[in-house]
């Protein structure tokens, strides 16, 4: 039972909010996009991907509508809220001032 | 509003979530396998991959599903299901449980029942009657005297600023209409705004106006009470306007008061209430003063300003008021009524009741403990399936909720049952009595919340073993008695030092409690009360006047000393023991040099001649009172020995003068101390006049008549009745007990305590004997595969046994420790309570301890002895 730890549980919120933000997409492409997008550095797996979706659903941050897919069958599409947008800014914001942070002290040692 | 929709969503559709989710996930599946295709593998090798790699997410399911708003609403009916299973799977141990719960919720229920109602609220029908007190005078040392003056009262209600409302009532007896249908009640003579200041309002006609008095010239107003206007008036509407006579004095009647209205004296069920005559003498302190506190205003804050207004009156008005101060205090801390009476036998009774809950509290622990052992398994299993710790917590408690809920359904009826019990119990004084013993919101409030408590107490040993294990261990062991683990053996010996630190300190409360009130029972009141018969006759109520009443007792005593049967017969204006305060006066004793501001109030009572020798009070000097002792002749008293010692440092007081009511007394004799107001008491100066040229019997306690007569109470009624109305056909207001009844009024709240004190120590031996038996056996009966591993390796059974006593001893002598602990740091709440009987005594302790310890090697010794007889092979295969 062991729980990613806080770092990358808001890493990967903030990940799937990106991709989100583009357009709707389902759980399966959201991890396809990020493994693409990062050039297979990033792997998300379903056990963290979905209790991710679902918590950032609850927040409301991000909504789900069920639409047929390119595959022409059932799927769950999720697509960014007003309130996902905000704070998607906050997350961007917060990570670059966090990742800036964290370079130059890994640059200067 | 979407947010809204997503809860009611998954309120009501937490099925379809789980569906959709389900779909969810499956689609991700397929999609990962159509991956795999693509790479090139085989579709069984692309399925397997894909199902490994989603593997993982049955786990999380549950972490999703929590993620869910008003999460826990979901599970809550599975987890009602679940434990209602688990209680029918053992109905057994389940029955045991709800009965033991009962036993310990029923009995706080009923106490606190009692508390609620005859202590704290004893006036039903008065709105809003936390805000309600007592305002009392106060005077340095000595006896209390509460009573407040008309004029005193009037400055109190003008000057104090943080009540609404100030007031006064006198109570007494009376009788309603004439000869054959006069009816005895009592009576209150009140202030107009007596009604308006309780927030009483009449069911028929009205209250008084706020500035109404009584004026004896003119025809009084009178409101009844419902009952009266029940029985008497057989509630007829035309009442109102009506005139009867009570007390022989027209009345009118102008008001009926709603049935649950009986009065605002604790423990006296009054009937009629009329409107109290002005008095400008603030000498005259004969009422009792209720006051309404303004909203947010505490009672020390009243009471800190009572008391600056009384410094002022006193400074004002010194001739009447040097000394007198004042006080508020809450209803049932009032000097005056049955309040007072009951509140220290209550708190013993509700510590009591506390500590009988706690220990049927670790008894059910106990047995919830050893039923979830079998659950260990299943819970280790279901941990590694993904169920939250969280989750598996509240299934336990909700069990264990079950549980308490189904027990307080079966204690509250009890409790209710249990309510009017003390109605029961209370000794025939002659006062009609009314107790509240109804129960309020408030009682259903707290059974309600001693069920949650009992269920959060009891629920909280399982938990702890369920859920503190890991789950390797859980499923490597759990639901094998096997040796146990060094925790689970943990918990059970502190349950064991626990069960038996909470039942020494009760059974040592309880058996402080039964010896205290044994010795009071047991307490010389200092004369002899077998076989005489006491009536008290409201002669006030046949409007005698003091000569009157006199001449009435006297020919009455010479008529009945001539009756069959009887052998002595006296009369005086009080009967001692009773629930009364007690007349008392200053006295100047010629001689005795009083320091400043020493209170010099003494109790006394008026007798007849004859009245010492009745009651077999020994006269150690001087003589009796004769009937020539009359207003006409110089005034005389008899004192007590210590009035002897108090005044005249124990020498012969005869002869000596005393002044009392401005006159001058000569002693003239002396009798031996006695029990006057409480058994309890200290021994206390005390005096007594000579009927003829005291106060006389007019008040509420009316006269008194002794006779020592060869028959019961019952039988001396007709006699008296025949006696009395041959001298005055209409006198009415009689009642007639045995002077032993009588006197057991001084018992009331200490028997009630002891009656139900008794009950519940034998419901706390019950309790602490089996719980010890099953905490201990069910420890050692765990051992069961260790004493067959020794047994097999060549233990001797004898030092088996001897291992198995020394755990049991020791947890026993741990949880003795731990309860003397708990007596010990108790003992200073107790002690003002006890009577005779240290806090420390040894008795209790030890007879506490002894017991304790018995059931200790007795619970240790058979399943010992059983397992020791079993063959070492089947102990070991069992598992």
């Amino acid at each position: 039972m062991s729980k990613p730890t806080d770092l990358v549980q808001g890493t990967l919120d903030l990940l799937i909010l990106k991709t989100v933000a583009l357009e709707p997409v389902h759980g399966w492409a959201i991890a396809q996009r990020i493994r693409q997008m990062s050039s297979e550095v990033l792997q998300v797996g379903e056990s963290a991907l979905y209790p991710a979706l679902h918590k950032l659903e609850q927040r409301g941050w991000i909504e789900a509508e069920w639409k047929l897919s390119e595959a022409n069958r059932r799927a769950k599409y999720y697509s960014l809220t007003r309130a996902g947008r905000k704070a998607l800014a906050a997350e961007t914001g917060n990570w670059e001032r966090l990742a800036g942070a964290i370079s130059a002290i890994v640059r200067m040692v | 509003m979407e947010r809204l929709l997503l809860i009611l969503r998954a309120v009501f559709q937490s099925k379809r979530a789980d569906q959709e989710l389900d779909e969810e996930l499956q689609y991700h599946l397929d999609m990962q396998v159509q991956e795999g295709l693509k790479r090139g593998l085989t579709p069984q090798q692309a399925q397997t991959a894909a199902k490994r790699a989603l593997g993982a997410i049955t786990q999380r399911k549950e972490e999703i599903r929590e993620a869910r708003p008003l999460h826990s609403l979901d599970g809550l009916w599975a987890d009602i299901k679940y434990g209602l299973r688990g209680i029918r799977r053992n109905p057994g141990i389940s029955t045991l449980i709800v009965l033991i719960m009962a036993l310990g919720i029923g009995a706080t229920t009923t106490v606190f029942g009692w508390i609620d109602g005859m202590v704290l609220h004893p006036f039903r029908g008065a709105a809003d009657d936390g805000q309600l007190a007592v305002l009392e005078s106060v005077r340095a040392n000595g006896i209390e005297a509460p009573s407040v003056s008309y004029a005193d009262s009037r400055d109190f209600q003008d000057s104090l600023r943080s009540i609404s409302g100030l007031l006064l009532s006198e109570k007494g007896p009376a009788s309603i209409g004439e000869g054959e249908n006069a009816y005895v009640v009592w009576y209150e003579n009140v202030s107009g705004n007596y009604f308006d200041v309780l927030g009483v309002k009449p069911i028929l006609g009205r209250a008084f106006a706020r500035d109404e008095y009584g004026d004896r010239a003119k025809s009084l107003t009178a409101v009844i009470s419902y009952r009266l206007w029940k029985n008497y008036f057989h509630a007829d509407e035309s009442v109102l306007g009506c005139t009867v006579r009570i007390n022989r004095y027209p009345v009118t009647i102008i008001g009926v008061v709603p049935p649950e209205f009986c009065g605002d004296f604790p423990g006296v069920a009054l009937d009629v209430w009329v409107p109290a005559p002005l008095a400008s003498d603030r000498n005259a302190r004969r009422f009792r003063a209720i006051v309404r506190l303004k909203p947010g205003v505490s009672v020390s804050q009243a009471s800190a300003e009572a008391a600056t207004v009384a410094a002022r009156l006193s400074v004002a008005f010194p001739k009447t008021n040097e000394g007198v101060g004042a006080r508020i205090v809450p209803i049932w801390k009032a000097q005056e009524g049955a309040s007072r009476i009951l509140a220290s036998p209550m708190a013993i009774l509700g510590t009591a009741c506390g500590l009988v809950l706690l220990i049927a509290c670790a008894n059910v622990a106990n047995l919830l403990l050893a039923r979830s052992g079998s659950q260990q398994r299943e819970f280790g299993i279901r941990i590694a399936l993904g169920a939250s710790p969280a989750r598996l917590r509240r299934q336990l408690f909700c069990e264990s909720l079950l549980l308490a809920t189904l027990a307080t359904l079966a204690g509250l009826p009890l409790a209710l049952w249990f309510q009017n019990l003390p109605v029961y119990l209370v000794p025939p004084t002659g006062v009609p009595v009314y107790l509240n013993v109804y129960p309020s919101a408030r009682v259903f409030l707290f059974a309600a919340l001693v069920c949650l408590a009992a269920a959060q107490i009891s629920g909280l040993p399982p938990v702890f073993q369920s859920l503190r294990r890991s789950v390797v261990d859980a499923l490597k062991q759990g639901g094998r008695s096997d040796t146990q683990s060094g925790q689970s053996r943990r918990i059970s010996g502190l349950l064991v030092v626990a069960e038996v630190g909470l039942a020494l300190a009760a059974l040592v409360t309880l058996g402080l409690f039964l010896r205290s009130l044994n010795g009071l029972q047991n307490t010389p009141a200092g004369y002899d009360h077998r076989y005489v018969t006491v009536s008290r006759l409201f002669l006030a109520t046949n409007n005698y006047t003091p000569s009157e009443e006199r001449q009435f007792s006297r020919q009455l005593r010479e008529r009945l000393l001539e009756s069959p049967g009887v052998t002595g017969a006296a009369y005086s204006d009080s009967i001692p023991l009773g629930f009364g305060l007690g007349k008392w006066n200053d006295v100047t004793v010629e001689g005795y040099a009083a320091r400043r501001g020493e209170n010099l109030g003494v109790h006394h009572a008026s007798v007849s001649p004859g009245y010492f020798d009745l009651l077999r009070m020994p006269l150690l000097a001087g003589r009796d009172f004769k009937p020539e002792d009359n207003p006409n002749a110089p005034p005389v008293m008899i004192v007590n020995e210590s009035f002897a010692r108090r005044f005249f440092d124990g020498r012969d007081p005869v002869g000596h003068r005393v002044q009392v009511f401005a006159k001058p007394f000569t002693i003239v004799g002396m009798v031996k101390d006695s029990k006057y107001l409480s058994l309890s008491e200290a021994p206390q100066p005390y005096f007594y006049m000579s009927f003829d040229q005291g106060g006389g019997g007019s008040g509420e306690n009316g006269v008194a008549f002794y006779a020592r007569t060869d028959r019961d109470a019952h039988g001396f009624v007709p006699i008296l009745r025949r006696e009395m109305s041959s001298i005055d056909p209409n006198s009415a207001g009689l009642t007639a007990m045995a002077l032993s009844d009588y006197i057991s009024a001084a018992w009331f709240g200490p028997r009630l305590a002891s009656l139900f004190l008794g009950v519940l120590g034998v419901i706390a031996m019950l309790l602490a004997g089996v719980g010890l038996y099953g905490v201990m056996a069910n420890s050692v009966s765990q051992r069961t595969r260790e004493i067959g591993i020794r047994m097999a390796l060549g233990a001797e059974p004898s030092g088996v046994l001897r291992m198995v006593i020394r755990r049991g001893l020791l947890l026993a002598l741990s949880g003795i420790a731990a309860g003397l602990v708990i007596a010990l740091a108790a003992a200073p709440q107790i002690e003002p309570l006890l009577y005779h009987v240290s806090p420390a005594d040894p008795i209790s302790i030890a007879g506490a301890a002894l017991f304790l310890i018995v059931v200790a090697v007795i619970a240790s010794l058979i399943p010992a002895l059983r397992a020791t007889r079993v063959d070492p092979i089947r102990a070991l295969q069992e598992e």
